[in-house]
């Protein structure tokens, strides 16, 4: 679904944030990004969005060369799901995951009843139908996320590109949003994206990969990939990797940073 | 959906038949009182469904002083609005007026200048509508050569631009006439409609209308924009080119506006406020209802200079005088966190 090749980008300034990215992500196989703060997860994002010019290196979406492709034909392949924010206008829930029909609109023409249709059924896939009529900046952050999640998947694209979809969300809404997205995943899309905690990558199962001064490590299995030396190795903090032995989430993997002394 | 829809379709039609209500209504005011009867009879005999039975000044009245006088209230109240509206979305800024690039302050120059220069009223006009484009364009060259991306760095640029002309706009009253030229300068930047003939009407009508279609056709890319421009972009829109058709168009509208009836404050920031507050902020509908309230309200606050004794007061200070607390009263009403 989405391949990148030896992806080379540098700020004007002549820093490199990527020294050379080759990775592929495909259908039904969610890609968690680590890295720490700083290193260009985000301008990774960009340049898979086509909203930063890599200076070298090639982004295909389903075959397709991003950087030859119109605004409106990128959109139709790749969605941007950002951090939820404020609006600048009391939006309703129902404008804004309409917007995510913005492709596909002919020249002049306003969204027909296939577009409300499409919108319609995107809430309704994300059990967010009744907040339709609700004012955007007056729901919870777990809700907003849902409803930007909602809006990429009325656009009718088949790559999801997630900045931080938990960031700044409760732990109920953090599992809610990763079982909406491993949902997604086993209905064949291709969803990458970045999160701080490891735990998110072994809750969301599919692959992950590390990104650290300009190169990327993996993708791989979280189990193979995210363990403790290389982990400590990224984050240069000493951190454990455990698996529960009892309980009900018994086998799942959680990684423990240890106070330094 | 459509049936969250379908209520402010009803408040656009609701609208649009109030403001046809008051612009029939408009046509019996004035210092010359003419019955409402007659002033059917009138329109009536235009399409040769009535017979003439009254005097000339009558049908000079209600054809070439009321009717373009009525026409220009609404064509520049709607298009105050909508280039208001326009210029909110794009900045994503609802505190943001249509004068905001500098373009009123560079037509009141333009009037100044023409009127220092004893040029007659179109040629003032034209002045007025050229010197509004030249601000604007200087804004935007100032804008791209402190940052070629950022939007925001155009209002500080229209902020230089504005304070420019209106620098230029006092040098030309010293230098006036203080007889004869410096009333008309003062009039001219107070606002109002007096001056307007068929001819200068017409001047505004076609870059309004034209504005206001292209607007019109890129009213759900602009509804994309307020998600901010990495978003919009992600959405699919080309929001460089989207940004630039904008202001050009918002730019003209406001030009072919204020160099119709001067310096009408308010309107373009009063009337988008209202429109949200009544059928919600999607650009898709707030354009056509922006255009109708718009319209409306310059409309009626004309009616009012009209009606006030026996000297007019501009429209300018109207727009202000009644705008400005009403405004107020719209803020405390939403109570939206902005800042």
């Amino acid at each position: 679904m989405l391949e990148v090749h030896n992806l080379r980008f540098a700020w004007p300034n002549g820093r490199t944030v990527l020294a050379g990215v080759s990775f592929t992500a495909a259908a039904g196989v969610p890609l968690s990004l680590l890295g720490p703060n700083g290193t260009g997860k985000t301008t990774l994002l960009r340049c898979l969005l086509g909203l930063e010019h890599p200076q070298s290196g090639r982004v295909a979406v389903q075959g397709q060369d991003l950087a030859a492709l119109s605004r409106t034909e990128a959109a139709r392949l790749v969605a941007y799901v950002p951090q939820a924010s404020a609006t600048a206008f009391a939006f309703k829930v129902a404008d804004i995951v309409l917007m995510g029909r913005t492709p596909h609109l002919g020249f002049m023409a306003g969204p027909a009843a296939a577009d409300h249709r499409a919108a319609e059924d995107a809430m309704a896939r994300l059990g967010i139908a009744h907040l339709a009529d609700r004012a955007f900046d007056e729901l919870s952050g777990g809700e907003r996320q849902l409803v930007l999640v909602a809006r990429a998947l009325a656009q009718g694209a088949k790559l999801l590109v997630l900045d931080e979809p938990c960031a700044s969300l409760d732990l109920a809404n953090q599992m809610r949003i990763i079982a909406v997205l491993r949902g997604l995943a086993a209905a064949g899309y291709a969803i990458l994206l970045t999160t701080h905690l490891p735990d998110h990558a072994f809750l969301l199962g599919g692959e992950a990969a590390l990104l650290k001064e300009g190169r990327l490590l993996g993708p791989a299995p979280p189990a193979e990939l995210l363990t403790a030396p290389t982990l400590e190795g990224l984050y240069g903090t000493p951190i454990e990797v455990v698996a529960l032995t009892e309980g009900r989430a018994k086998g799942q993997v959680l990684c423990v940073p240890v106070l330094p002394c | 959906m459509n049936a969250s829809l379908s209520s402010p379709r009803l408040l656009l039609g609701a609208s649009a038949l109030g403001v046809l209500g008051l612009f029939l209504l408009s046509f019996l005011v004035g210092p010359y009182p003419i019955p409402p009867a007659t002033v059917l009879r009138v329109f009536l005999a235009q399409l040769s469904l009535a017979e003439r039975g009254w005097s000339e000044a009558v049908e000079m009245v209600v054809l070439d002083v009321r009717a373009p006088r009525i026409a220009a209230a609404l064509l520049v109240g709607a298009a105050l609005a909508c280039a208001g509206a326009a210029y909110q979305n794009l900045f994503r800024n609802p505190l943001v007026s249509p004068g905001v690039l500098g373009v009123s302050s560079g037509a009141g120059f333009g009037a100044a200048l023409g009127i220092l220069l004893g040029l007659p009223g179109a040629a003032v006009q034209g002045m007025a509508f050229a010197l509004g484009l030249v601000a604007v364009g200087l804004t935007v060259w100032l804008g791209r050569s402190f940052d070629r991306h950022a939007t925001l760095v155009l209002v500080v640029a229209g902020l230089v631009v504005s304070a420019f002309f209106q620098a230029l706009v006092s040098l030309t009253k010293i230098v006036a006439d203080p007889l004869n030229q410096l009333p008309s300068i003062t009039f001219w930047l107070l606002g109002g409609l007096t001056r307007t003939t068929p001819a200068t009407l017409l001047g505004a009508l076609v870059p309004i209308a034209a504005a206001g279609l292209v607007l019109h056709a890129l009213r759900w890319q602009v509804h994309a924009l307020a998600a901010g421009e990495d978003e919009a972009r992600a959405l699919g829109v080309n929001v460089r080119r989207v940004r630039i058709v904008l202001i050009v168009a918002a730019t003209l509208m406001t030009a072919a506006a204020t160099s119709l009836c001067g310096i009408v404050g308010w309107v373009g920031l009063l009337i988008p406020h209202i429109v949200r507050m009544l059928v919600g902020p999607c650009f898709a509908i707030v354009l056509p209802m922006s255009a109708l309230l718009g319209g409306g309200f310059l409309l009626g606050m004309d009616n009012l200079a009209r009606m006030a004794g026996t000297v007019e007061v501009p429209l300018g200070i109207l727009t202000s005088l009644i705008g400005a607390p009403f405004f107020a009263l719209v803020l405390a009403r939403t109570r939206r966190q902005w800042f």
